[in-house]
């Protein structure tokens, strides 16, 4: 008896042809990176922190 | 009773002039690319769990290692340009050698540098000034090129006049580019650690995982095809120094040094993010970094990194590549002018020239060679696999082991090694199973190629 099945069954990566974990990783799918060009860090910015509680605040 | 090398086969116009430094720096240049990046979610998705994640990474290291001790066995044994179609050659004949290193000129080479050079493109266009990379610089009806494509072009033109120009330049290109990697990835690393993480999500599980055997073998090949790439060391072993010393020890130093790199970046990432996170982010490295002290700019030091890992990677492929060209074409199974070593220079121009314009036909075809990067990643470990029983050949034929860097008792690396990649194998024609097929078929092509250059030979 055979089956065309693999053993462990399909890799779905495998067959995506995503190949992300490859050196050419990200060549085929977007890559999707957001790029900000700020070279000032975020914790020494001057602007007041945003408050969680007061941007969520209902009107 | 050893077998002595075929002495005419070893041109002396080729320089040994990479050292030690050069050697590793090929070895680590060319595996580590942009992957190490994006790999985390890959590999998140398939196990689901950080425990699992790391064993992968620690089996699919221990086999690349087993396939580097193998490899530093073959490079020591025979130091001589080509790689794997030298030992498939002197080990099973030479039309095996030829469809190997046939396939490798026409498709594996070429298209890995297609690929890797629009990997960079995608990456720069990704920034904010260079979107107009995916802009059409050209339109001709339905024939259009993007600045992209050009700017690919370029590059790997580039690349290919840097190992135009000598060996010990391409070298040092490479040692530097690969410095700087390690620095980036490093650098990266320690600032994701800055981060708002938690050591608690190692315990933690991502429920919508493949999960079972499937996904943790799953896993271990996305490890696998992370680590692939050391073999090109081999390819250039004619222009090490010292090759029995220089060569096992950059591969197995190499690798060591590779596996530490990726242990480091994960540990960063799944201490920064939770595995939900690290599984559903297109870059988990980048999105690990945004929530550290730098803020938001510091993804844009990942997307640096990748294209500073891809531009290592694709120096160290084109300068092994033409060496495989090279090699088959010095046999008199290619077109002669292909194994012509500049007499300045010291590189086979003709062999990199040709690489170069093969890949730029890739990049012109455009989107198409998904397909024949599938095709590249399938013969590429049918040629691992070849090479690697080899050993046993040259065993049974009387060759003398390396006993300085005989770690592993033989046959036990040799053997675990080909289990790992005819696994590995496998597992990519079954879920490939159109391309894997045309990949046969593309090497099967080499044979009327072979005979062909054979009648030239006899008339």
């Amino acid at each position: 008896m055979s089956s065309r099945k693999p053993i462990l069954g399909g890799f779905p990566f495998l067959a995506s042809g995503d190949y992300l974990s490859t050196r050419a990783g990200g060549t085929f799918p977007n890559p999707l990176l957001s790029n900000t060009l700020e070279i000032w860090p975020s914790c020494l910015s001057l602007a007041l922190p945003l408050l969680l509680e007061k941007a969520n605040a209902l009107e | 009773m050893p077998i002595a090398h075929n002495a005419t086969s070893i041109r002396p116009d080729l320089l040994r002039e990479l050292g030690p430094a050069h050697a590793a720096s090929i070895v680590i240049g060319v595996v580590i690319g942009s992957g190490i990046f994006l790999v985390p979610s890959e590999m998140m998705q398939a196990a689901g769990s950080a425990r699992l994640v790391y064993l992968a990474w620690i089996i699919g290291g221990i086999f690349s290692f087993f396939g580097a001790v193998t490899y530093a066995q073959l490079g020591a044994m025979k130091p001589q340009a080509g790689g794997e179609y030298v030992y498939i050659r002197d080990a099973y004949g030479p039309l095996a050698g030829f469809l190997c290193g046939w396939t490798w000129t026409v498709v594996v080479k070429p298209s890995s540098l297609a690929a890797i050079s629009t990997g960079v493109i995608r990456i720069l266009a990704n920034f904010p000034p260079l979107a107009f990379l995916n802009v059409h610089a050209i339109s001709l009806g339905r024939f259009f090129l993007t600045w992209g494509q050009l700017v690919a072009i370029a590059f790997v033109f580039l690349i290919s006049a840097v190992n135009y120009v000598g060996i010990r330049r391409a070298g040092n290109f490479q040692l530097a580019f690969t410095v700087l990697k390690l620095v980036l990835i490093v650098a990266i690393a320690a600032i994701a650690f800055t981060a708002p993480g938690d050591w608690r999500h190692f315990a933690q599980n991502y429920p919508g995982a493949t999960g079972g055997l499937t996904g943790f073998f799953a896993a271990l090949a996305a490890a696998l095809w992370a680590y692939d790439g050391w073999s090109d060391l081999n390819m250039v072993a004619e222009e090490i120094r010292d090759p029995e010393r220089n060569i096992p020890l950059a591969l197995i130093g190499g690798l060591l040094v590779i596996s530490a790199l990726y242990m480091l970046v994960n540990a960063a990432v799944q201490y920064a993010l939770a595995p939900i996170t690290v599984a559903s982010s297109p870059s988990p490295m980048s999105d690990a970094v945004r929530s550290s002290f730098l803020g938001s700019g510091a993804a844009a030091l990942v997307s640096v990194a990748m294209v500073i890992a891809l531009t290592a990677s694709l120096n160290g492929v084109a300068m092994s590549g033409a060496r495989m060209t090279f090699a088959l074409s010095r046999d008199g199974n290619f077109f002669k002018v292909l194994s012509n070593i500049h007499p300045r220079f010291h590189t086979p121009h003709v062999a990199i020239a040709m690489q170069g314009v093969l890949s730029v036909i890739f990049l012109l075809i455009g989107g198409n060679f998904r397909q024949l990067f599938t095709l590249a990643l399938f013969a590429e470990w049918l040629s691992y696999v070849t090479a690697s029983s080899a050993l046993f050949v040259f065993h049974s034929k009387g060759y003398a082991l390396n006993r300085q860097f005989h770690i592993w008792r033989y046959p036990l690396a040799p053997a675990l090694f080909i289990v790992a990649s005819g696994a590995l194998l496998y597992y990519t024609f079954i879920s490939n199973l159109r391309y894997s097929a045309l990949g046969t078929l593309v090497i099967l092509a080499g044979i009327p190629v072979y005979f062909a250059f054979a009648l030239r030979r006899t008339v």
